[in-house]
């Protein structure tokens, strides 16, 4: 934050994405319900988790869109499904020393809202969302954001939606 | 040329945003979100937002709860009077809504509350990645210096 006014465009694109997240992230693995997906999501903040397999290798990813979808086409019997039948399979991932413009790219490129970062064996040490791209860009970038009122128009009076 | 001073009615890319009323019922919500490939709906009264459904709510408010998609209704679940844009605001504004309030997809209404379209985190992220693009090859004049204050004036 100290460093918001030197950091040029060039620089911030350039930075790996370990600077964007804690590590940390949700993991469940293959032989899981699906059901323990919903329940982890819903009692944290995220919207992703990783599926590992006995290695601890990373080979799927699940998401809240998936949850969506799963219960649209399929009513609750997803829900008794194992995680490694719910998954979308070997999920695009980044690494620890990849730039923000790698991870951007790929989120663009595939549609993604969540990829996970892996580490040299492939393990996932963590998932970044679109939200903590935004947010690090906010908070270390352009002095119009940083300096923009809370709302143009409009107070923001809830932080769920959206 | 891009820039955070582009109005929102320039940037969207998005095409009419996908609305249900308050009294549809989840299940239509959800399908309506799977076919249009999109995050969240708007939800109207009288032709005005009054709310906004998101595949988050979805999760923390029915899947969770293992509530029913065909009775419970849009309105019971939805973020009620959401945060929203304006056609004449600039692109900062979303950047900003985005990274404050963590929102992935903002309502862009008219002068009348009427939803006329969304900025969704995607679009964001197309804007960022050109722009970083740019930066990375070098495009424009001098670019290693190149500051977003910069970029304005463009």
């Amino acid at each position: 934050m100290t460093d918001n006014a030197s950091t040029s465009l060039g620089q911030l694109a350039a930075i790996p994405v370990r600077k964007l997240y804690e590590p940390g992230c949700l993991v469940l693995s293959e032989d899981e319900e699906a059901e323990r997906a919903v329940e982890e999501m819903s009692m944290s903040s995220r919207g992703a988790v990783v599926v590992e397999n006995d290695e601890g290798a990373a080979t799927g990813i699940f998401t809240e869109r998936d949850v969506l979808v799963l219960s649209v086409i399929d009513d609750s019997a997803w829900r008794h499904r194992r995680m490694a039948q719910v998954m979308t399979k070997n999920p695009v991932a980044v690494t620890e020393g990849d730039s923000i413009a790698d991870a951007l790219a790929k989120m663009r490129e595939g549609h993604f809202r969540h990829i996970p970062v892996v580490d040299d064996r492939g393990r996932a040490v963590a998932t970044i969302s679109i939200r903590d791209v935004l947010q690090y860009v906010a908070e270390h970038f352009p002095s119009e954001v940083q300096n923009l009122p809370p709302s143009p128009s409009l107070e923001a009076r809830n932080l769920y939606g959206g | 040329m891009l820039d955070l001073q582009t109005p929102i009615s320039e940037f969207i890319k998005s095409g009419p945003p996908t609305t249900v009323t308050t009294g549809a019922s989840v299940a239509e919500a959800a399908q309506a979100m799977r076919e249009s490939d999109v995050g969240c709906v708007f939800v109207e009264h009288d032709g005005k937002l009054v709310g906004i459904f998101t595949e988050r709510d979805f999760l923390n408010r029915v899947a969770a709860p293992h509530k029913s998609l065909e009775s419970v209704r849009v309105g019971e679940v939805m973020t009620s009077e959401p945060d929203v844009l304006r056609a004449i605001d600039e692109i900062a504004w979303a950047i900003h809504k985005m990274a404050v309030g963590g929102f992935r997809n903002v309502p862009v209404v008219d002068g009348e509350h009427r939803p006329v379209g969304v900025v969704s985190a995607h679009d964001v992220i197309d804007f960022l990645a050109e722009l970083f693009d740019e930066a990375l090859s070098g495009a424009g004049a001098g670019e290693d210096d190149h500051h977003w204050t910069d970029i304005g004036g463009g």
